[in-house]
C-alpha cells in the first residue's frame, strides 16, 4: 500500500471541497428520506403544516444533530489517535462516554421517575436545562475532570496514567449506569438501551439547540485543526522527537485532550454512545486521504458527520414505525465496509 | 575566540551537572560542538552519554551549568528557535501511522512551517535535498512503517537534515544496523560536516566506527569526562580498559586508523 504524496494546498482544497458536497448531499438525502410521502408532497408544493414540522422539527434536527455527532467523535478519534499513538484509540477511552452515559441514565431513571413526579419532578422536568442532553454533558465534564486531575501527577499528563484512569473511570461509571439501569423502572429500558447505542432520536433541544451543538462543535474541531495538527504529526513521532521539532509536547497533549474530551461530551449529550464512528472513520480515513493531520482532521469532521447521517437513514426506515439506534447500524453496515477497505487498501 | 563566540553553530555546554532525582548522571562535564566536525561521544553504559546529549539538544534542563548556542543561552531560545538551529534524533525511531517517507522527511520543517502553514517551495526544496543526501529517491514514495531498519534510519536522518540545522545530534544512530550501513551512516555524517560545517555529535558504543571517523571524541565515565582529544590521543588501550573496566587492545591498522578490540581471554568463567 502507498501512502498518498505529501500534502499540497491543492489537494487539501479539493479533498475538503469533495467531502463537504458528501455532507452536505448526505444531509439532503437524510431529509428527503424516511416513511411517509412529506418530501414528495413538499416538492409537489402540497406541503402540509405538519409535513413541514416533520421535516424541519424531526428530519432536519436529526441531520444536524447527526453531523454534530459522526462530525465531532471522528475528528477527536483523530485526535486521540494521535496523541496516543495508537490507531486504536477512540473518543470513548478516556471515560468521557462512561461519564455521559452515567448523566444520561441517571437523568432518565430518576428525573423522569413517576416517583418523583410531584412538585419537583414536574419542576425539574419544566426546566429545559435539566434535561437528558445536558445531564449527560454535566456526566461527561465530570469525567474529564476527574480524568484529568488523576492523571497529572507531574504536570505533564503522561499518557500511560492518563489511559489507566481513562479506563477506569470509564469502568465506575458502567458499574454505576448497570447499577441504575437494574433499579429503574423496567418500562425506561428501551429508552436507556437506545441511549447507550446511540440514538438520534432524542434531541431535545430543537432545532436552534442542534444547530448551535453543530456550530460549537464545528468551531472546536475547526481549532483543534488550526492549532494541533503539524503539531500531531511530528507527536506521532514519539515525545522527545516532537519536542526535538520544536513542539511544546505537554501543552499540545493537554489542549488535544481538552478540546477532543469537549466535543466528544456535546455529541455524546446529543446522540448517546455512537459508537464506531470515532475508532474506524479516522483510521480508513488516514488510508485514503493520508495521515497528514492537517487534511486527516477536517476530513473526518466532514465523512464522520455525512457517515452518521447516512446511517441514520436506514435506522428510521428498516424496521419502520420502529427506529433502529443510529449506533447498531454504524457498527453493522460500516464494520463489514470498513474491513473491506483496509483489507483491498493493504493488498 | 570571541568571534567564534557568534557563530550559530558553536553549541557548547560547560560544567554541566545533571542528575534524575537522586540519581546522578553527569557531574560537570563540559563539551563543545563546532561546525565542520564530528564529535563522537563514548563511554561504558551510564556513564552519562545520551543525558549530555539530550543536555546539548535542549531537552534536558541542566542543574547546573550553562549550554549556549552561539553564546546564548540554549535556553533562551523558543522550542522551534532551537529546532531550527539543533537538530536531535532519537535512538529507535518509529512510526504508528502510515506516512510515506517523504512525508517523513517534510516533518523536519515543522519548525519552520508552524503548526497549521503549508510548506513552500523552499521547504520542499529543503526535504528534497535531505532526501537525496542520504540516498532515499527511490523509497520516498513508501510507507515508513514498511521500510527496514536502515532505510527507517536513512528517512529520520532526513528530516533531521531537513530542519537545516546547524547542529546534528545522534544518538546511538548505527544501533540496529548492519556493518555497511554502519560505515555509510558515519560517512554521510562526516560529509555533511565537511560539506556543509554542519557541527556533528554522536553517541556511539561502538569504539571502532568512533576512532576511525571522529574528529575529536570525547570520553566519558561515571558522569565525568575522562579524556577529551583527537582519536590517537583519546583511544589509548589503557584509557579505554580503565574506563570500561574491561581489557581492550588498540591496534593501529596500515591506513592509519585504529582497530579497538575486547581484549580479555575467552576463558571459561567457571560458573
Amino acid at each position: 500500500m502507498k501512502p498518498p504524496p505529501p500534502l499540497t494546498r491543492r489537494r487539501w482544497a479539493w479533498t475538503l471541497a469533495a467531502l463537504f458536497a458528501l455532507a452536505l448531499g448526505s444531509a439532503a438525502l437524510g431529509v428527503a428520506l424516511g416513511p411517509g410521502e412529506a418530501f414528495v408532497r413538499l416538492l409537489h408544493g402540497e406541503a402540509s403544516p405538519l409535513d413541514l414540522r416533520v421535516l424541519r422539527d424531526l428530519r432536519l434536527v436529526r441531520v444536524l444533530a447527526g453531523l454534530m455527532a459522526g462530525g465531532a467523535l471522528a475528528c477527536a478519534g483523530a485526535v486521540l489517535q494521535a496523541i496516543f499513538r495508537n490507531p486504536l484509540a477512540d473518543p470513548f477511552v478516556l471515560g468521557t462516554s462512561g461519564g455521559a452515559a452515567f448523566g444520561a441514565v441517571a437523568g432518565i431513571v430518576l428525573l423522569e421517575d413517576s416517583t418523583l413526579a410531584g412538585g419537583w419532578g414536574e419542576w425539574l422536568r419544566g426546566m429545559d436545562l435539566v434535561s437528558i442532553p445536558f445531564l449527560a454533558f454535566l456526566g461527561a465534564l465530570l469525567a474529564i475532570g476527574v480524568v484529568s486531575t488523576g492523571a497529572t501527577g507531574r504536570g505533564a499528563l503522561p499518557t500511560q496514567s492518563l489511559l489507566l484512569i481513562g479506563v477506569i473511570a470509564n469502568y465506575v461509571f458502567t458499574a454505576l449506569v448497570l447499577f441504575l439501569t437494574v433499579m429503574a423502572d423496567p418500562k425506561k429500558l428501551p429508552r436507556i438501551e437506545a441511549w447507550l447505542l446511540g440514538d438520534l432520536s432524542g434531541g431535545r433541544f430543537g432545532l436552534a439547540g442542534s444547530a448551535i451543538a453543530l456550530a460549537i462543535c464545528v468551531g472546536i474541531c475547526t481549532a483543534m485543526c488550526v492549532v494541533l495538527s503539524r503539531d500531531l504529526d511530528a507527536l506521532t513521532l514519539g515525545d522527545e522527537q516532537a519536542a526535538a521539532l520544536g513542539v511544546p509536547v505537554a501543552r499540545v497533549r493537554w489542549t488535544a485532550f481538552l478540546l477532543s474530551s469537549l466535543a466528544t461530551a456535546i455529541a455524546v449529550s446529543f446522540s448517546g454512545i455512537v459508537g464506531f464512528v470515532g475508532l474506524v472513520l479516522p483510521h480508513g480515513l488516514r488510508r485514503l486521504v493520508g495521515a497528514d493531520h492537517r487534511l486527516l482532521l477536517p476530513a473526518s469532521f466532514l465523512g464522520g458527520g455525512a457517515l452518521l447521517v447516512l446511517a441514520d437513514v436506514p435506522a428510521r426506515m428498516l424496521f419502520s414505525p420502529v427506529e433502529l439506534p443510529v449506533g447498531v447500524v454504524t457498527a453493522i453496515f460500516g464494520g463489514p465496509l470498513f474491513y473491506w477497505i483496509l483489507r483491498r487498501r493493504s493488498a | 575566540m570571541s568571534a567564534d563566540e557568534e557563530k550559530p553553530d558553536r553549541l557548547r555546554a560547560e560544567d554541566v551537572w545533571f542528575g534524575y532525582g537522586d540519581v546522578r548522571a553527569l557531574a560537570g562535564v563540559s563539551a563543545e560542538l563546532a561546525g565542520g566536525e564530528v564529535l563522537c561521544i563514548v563511554g561504558p553504559n551510564g556513564a552519562g552519554k545520551s543525558t549530555l546529549l539530550r543536555v546539548l539538544a535542549g531537552a534536558l534542563a541542566p542543574d547546573r551549568g550553562a549550554v549556549t548556542l552561539g553564546g546564548r543561552p540554549l535556553a533562551s531560545f523558543g522550542g522551534r528557535a532551537r529546532a531550527r538551529s539543533v537538530a536531535f534524533l532519537a535512538q529507535e525511531n518509529v512510526c504508528a501511522f502510515p506516512y510515506s517517507a517523504r512525508e517523513v522527511v517534510l516533518m523536519g520543517r515543522v519548525p519552520h512551517v508552524g503548526t497549521f502553514g503549508f510548506e513552500t517551495e523552499h521547504d520542499r526544496a529543503a526535504a528534497e535535498q535531505a532526501i537525496a543526501a542520504v540516498r532515499l529517491e527511490g523509497l520516498a514514495e513508501r510507507a515508513v512503517s514498511h521500510l527496514s531498519a536502515g532505510e527507517r534510519q536513512r528517512v529520520f536522518l532526513a528530516m533531521a537534515l531537513a530542519q537545516e540545522p546547524r547542529c546534528l545530534l545522534l544518538d546511538e544512530p548505527t544501533v540496529y544496523l548492519d556493518l555497511r550501513h554502519q560505515v555509510e551512516t558515519f560517512l554521510l555524517v562526516r560529509a555533511l560536516a565537511r560539506e556543509r560545517g554542519l557541527a556533528v555529535a554522536v553517541v556511539t558504543h561502538d569504539l571502532g566506527l568512533a576512532a576511525r571517523f571522529a574528529d575529536r571524541v570525547l570520553l566519558l565515565g561515571s558522569g565525568k569526562a575522562v579524556a577529551t582529544g583527537t582519536p590517537r590521543e583519546v583511544m589509548s588501550a589503557r584509557l579505554l580498559s580503565d574506563a570500561y573496566g574491561t581489557e581492550i587492545a588498540v591496534v593501529p591498522l596500515p591506513d592509519g586508523s585504529l582497530a579497538v578490540l575486547p581484549a580479555v581471554a575467552p576463558v571459561a568463567l567457571g560458573l
